[in-house]
């Protein structure tokens, strides 16, 4: 690390934010199509789709982490942890899922800004997950 | 932010992430920090595989993947790894999981655990610390790995810290009995990271 040559900090992370800027397209449409899946998902209610749910949802969370689009980070985050109190409790309830996709549909509009909307869709998320953490 | 040089253009880096997509990104900050080679495993299997073939300077691996998951690699990579390759420093990534499991992945033996959302910049940095840190790798009955103090060291002199609860360097006073020297020369052996 310390050999002759290299370049500073700065330089090198420039170069990663440039090679992650240039998949930022690509990756943002992957969390859509996820999404959408989750939104598929809701609106068939399949018995057994607990563990897809939590899959995708922790698959948003992989990719948006390394996004720098927090507030789309934070919603993604929260459906984790609600689906997976509600599947480890056995309290599952779709109506949650639905409000975190909703959600995560309209922070996905402008994911890395914390406007006044997203704020208050992240409260609102955060009401849902702690109601169902108290449930079961 | 430094002006110093870091070179990793001889540094080769094992990816290790079951999501193709958060593979991808993953290397694409790697590559940008001018490393010499990635080598992507989408399971843990594979990079046990590949560790039984080659060595690697560094290793990012992801928590949760299926069959056999970040910790269990990590555990592996310590105690059942061949020899050349026990002591590669590991950072696990960390995507949703609950927060105890961060102790998990320490007492598992990774160097450090790094919580999404990560930034280029976090990773560097622990990068960085990992190139320049002399702690020294214990190898006992109940724990192998990088010397799980560091969280009583804090970051390295000079360096601020990421959480709130980053303490100094300054050791407190001693509690409970002293063990033998020779106890601890048998269950340290001093590893300097080479990147």
């Amino acid at each position: 690390m310390s050999r002759p040559g290299g370049s500073t900090a700065a330089e090198l992370l420039s170069r990663a934010q440039a090679n992650l800027d240039g998949q930022r397209e690509h990756a943002l449409g992957l969390l859509a199509g996820d999404v959408d899946r989750l939104a598929a998902l809701c609106a068939a209610r399949s018995p057994g789709a607990e563990a897809e749910v939590y899959a995708l949802s922790s698959a948003l969370v992989d990719i948006a982490g390394l996004l720098s689009i927090d507030p789309f980070y934070e919603a993604a985050y929260s459906l984790c942890e609600t689906a997976s109190h509600m599947e480890a409790a056995g309290t599952w309830r779709w109506p949650a899922v639905e409000v975190h996709v909703r959600a995560l549909s309209l922070i996905l509009l402008a994911p890395a800004e914390r406007s006044p909307a997203a704020v208050q869709l992240l409260d609102g998320l955060k009401a849902v997950r702690e109601h169902a953490g108290r449930a079961g | 932010m430094s002006t110093d040089k870091i070179n990793l253009a001889q540094t080769s880096v094992m990816l290790v992430d079951d999501q193709p997509a958060s593979l991808e990104l993953l290397a694409s900050v790697v590559q940008g920090f001018g490393v010499k080679e990635q080598v992507k495993c989408t399971s843990a299997r594979a990079a046990v595989e590949a560790l039984q073939r080659r060595q690697v300077d560094l290793i990012l691996v992801d928590c949760i993947m299926p069959e056999m998951d970040g910790y269990d690699f990590v555990r592996w990579l310590r105690r059942e790894a061949p020899n050349a390759v026990r002591y590669t420093p590991a950072i696990l990534i960390l995507g949703h999981a609950a927060k105890s499991r961060v102790e998990g992945g320490r007492d598992a033996g990774a160097s450090f655990i790094l919580a999404k959302p990560l930034t280029p910049g976090v990773l560097l940095k622990r990068i960085q610390w990992l190139g320049t840190e002399e702690r020294a790798f214990v190898d006992s009955d109940v724990y192998i790995g990088p010397d799980r103090r560091v969280r009583c060291y804090g970051p390295p002199p000079g360096q601020d810290g990421r959480r709130d609860g980053d303490l100094t360097g300054d050791l407190g006073e001693p509690v409970g009995g002293n063990m033998d020297q020779s106890e601890i020369d048998m269950m340290m052996k001093p590893a300097r990271v080479s990147l």
